[in-house]
C-alpha cells in the first residue's frame, strides 16, 4: 500500500489497496484524515515522528496499528521519504503501509511465552525458599541474637560505676558486625527472589555463586547432619551468564541432593564440584548419596511435572534445564557410585552465549 | 588453655558470632570463659579441676545438644548445662 504526502504532511494521494482496506474514499483519506484509522493508542508517537521528520527531511519510519474496513486493527510499518527539488527542498513524501501483524504477534506471543517462563522459575525459587524457611530464619536468628546480646554488653560496660569505654567500643564493632552479616544474608534473599526481569548477561565467577547459595543452605545442610565437600577449581575463568537464573539451577541441584539424603540411612555427603572442560567450557557437577535416580529412567527427571518428593512441583529440573541451555550448555543425570545421583551442567566460557 | 581453679564457664556454639557475643557478655559479668565450636574440641580440651558450667546450643552441626549431654553423661563427663536456643 502507498501514499504521498504533500511537504507539510498533507495527503495526497493513497493507492486503490489502501483504500479497500481502510474502506474510506479518496476523499476522506486526503488532508489530515488518515490519523482517523490510526489506533488511538499509537496516534501521538506517530504524529510526533512524522512532524519530526517533515521539519528535519529525515525518512519517516513508525509501527502502528491501523484499522481496516471492518474496524479492526492491524499492525503497519509506515515509512515514508522526501523527494527533493534540485536545490535540495523537500516537494513531496513517497510513502508505503506494510502490514505486519503476523510479525507483530508472534512477537507478542514470544514475550508472553518468555514471561510464562520468568513467571514459572519466579515461582520455582520462591517453593525452594518456602523449602528453607525453618532454617532460614535460624540462620537470620544468629546474627540477630548476637546483635541484641553485644548491645546488651555494650551498655552493661557503659552504665558500671567505672564505665569501660574500651570494652563498649569492642561490644558495639560486634554488634556492626552481626548487623552486616544479617543485612547480607537478607541481600542474597532479596535478590534471589527479585522476579525475573528479560535475562541480563554478566561475567559471573561460578565458584563465588556456588559459596553465595552454600550460605543460604548451611543450616539446612546442618539440619539433616549432611557432610558438605566443595572442590572447587582455582583461576576458573568467568562465564557470561544470568547470575539469578545460574543460582536458581544451582540451588535446584543442591536442594534436590539434600532431599534425596534426607530419608537415608548412613553417610549423607553433598559434594559440589567445579572444573575446566574442553571446548572452551566449564563442568559443575552435584552428587548425593541420596536414593538416586528412577532406575533405567535417568532422563525422566528433566520431564515437566516428574517428581518423586511429596511437596514437589516436578519444575524444578525441567526449568534448570532450560536456563542451562539458554546458555548454550547441557545438564544431564547420572548416577553416583557407590549410590545417589550425580547431575552435571557445562557452561561456555568464551562469551558465545545465544541471546 | 590456663589451669585455673577460678569457675570457668564453657561455651560451645557453631557460629562464631554468637560465640564472641556470648562470651563478650559474660566477660561484662566477670566470669572466665572458655569457647569452642564443636564438641569435639570442647572434649579435647584440658578441663580444670574447679567448679564449672557448660553453655551449649542446642543445634549444634555435628550432634544436637541434647545428644551431647546425654552421649557425654555417659561417658562420665558430669557439668552442669546451659542451653542456648
Amino acid at each position: 500500500m502507498a501514499f504521498s504526502a504533500r511537504p507539510d504532511g498533507s495527503t495526497e494521494f493513497v493507492n486503490r489497496p489502501w483504500l479497500d482496506y481502510s474502506g474510506l474514499s479518496e476523499k476522506a483519506n486526503r488532508g489530515n484524515g488518515w490519523q482517523l484509522t490510526i489506533h488511538p493508542d499509537d496516534l501521538d508517537e506517530h504524529l510526533s515522528k512524522w512532524r519530526a521528520s517533515l521539519t528535519t527531511g529525515a525518512p519517516f519510519e513508525n509501527e502502528a496499528r491501523q484499522r481496516n474496513a471492518n474496524g479492526e486493527y492491524r499492525w503497519f510499518l509506515v515509512r515514508a521519504v522526501p523527494l527533493r527539488d534540485q536545490h535540495g527542498k523537500v516537494v513531496k513524501w513517497y510513502g508505503t503501509l506494510t502490514d505486519i501483524e503476523d510479525r507483530k504477534r508472534a512477537e507478542q506471543e514470544r514475550e508472553r511465552f518468555r514471561r510464562l517462563q520468568a513467571d514459572l522459575a519466579h515461582e520455582n525459587r520462591v517453593s525452594m525458599m518456602g523449602e528453607l524457611a525453618a532454617s532460614l530464619s535460624h540462620e537470620l536468628r544468629q546474627p540477630i541474637t548476637a546483635a541484641i546480646t553485644d548491645a546488651t554488653t555494650c551498655l552493661r560496660w557503659l552504665t558500671r560505676d567505672q564505665p569501660d569505654i574500651e570494652e563498649a567500643r569492642e561490644a558495639t564493632m560486634r554488634t556492626m558486625k552481626d548487623g552486616t552479616r544479617a543485612a547480607e544474608l537478607i541481600d542474597r534473599l532479596r535478590s534471589f527472589y527479585r522476579k525475573g526481569a528479560p535475562p541480563e548477561r554478566e561475567l559471573v565467577d561460578v565458584n563465588e555463586l556456588v559459596r553465595e547459595m552454600l550460605v543460604l543452605l548451611r543450616s539446612e545442610v546442618d539440619r539433616y547432619s549432611i557432610c558438605l565437600h566443595t572442590d572447587l577449581a582455582a583461576e576458573l575463568p568467568k562465564v557470561t551468564a544470568d547470575r539469578v537464573q545460574l543460582q536458581q539451577v544451582l540451588m535446584n541441584l543442591m536442594i534436590n541432593g539434600i532431599d534425596a539424603m534426607k530419608e537415608v540411612d548412613g553417610a549423607r555427603e553433598l559434594t559440589i564440584q567445579s572444573r575446566r572442560a574442553e571446548n572452551e567450557q566449564l563442568q559443575v557437577s552435584v552428587s548425593d548419596t541420596g536414593v538416586g535416580l528412577p532406575p533405567q529412567h535417568a532422563d525422566k527427571v528433566f520431564e515437566a511435572f516428574f517428581t518423586t518428593k511429596t511437596h514437589g512441583s516436578g519444575m524444578g529440573l525441567r526449568i534448570s534445564r532450560s536456563i542451562v541451555e539458554s546458555h548454550g550448555g547441557r545438564l544431564w543425570a547420572a548416577a553416583n557410585s557407590p549410590r545417589g545421583a550425580h547431575f552435571s551442567f557445562t557452561l561456555s566460557t568464551n562469551g558465545q552465549v545465544p541471546q | 588453655m590456663k589451669i585455673t581453679s577460678d569457675p570457668t564457664l564453657f561455651v560451645i556454639d557453631d557460629d562464631d558470632l554468637v560465640r564472641a557475643a556470648i562470651q563478650g557478655l559474660l566477660k561484662s559479668e566477670g566470669l572466665q570463659t572458655e569457647t569452642f565450636e564443636t564438641t569435639q574440641q570442647y572434649l579435647c580440651c584440658k578441663r580444670p579441676g574447679g567448679p564449672s558450667c557448660l553453655a551449649l546450643d542446642v543445634e549444634l552441626t555435628e550432634v544436637s545438644g541434647l545428644d551431647f549431654q546425654r552421649q557425654s553423661a555417659e561417658s562420665g563427663v558430669r557439668i552442669p548445662i546451659i542451653f542456648s536456643m
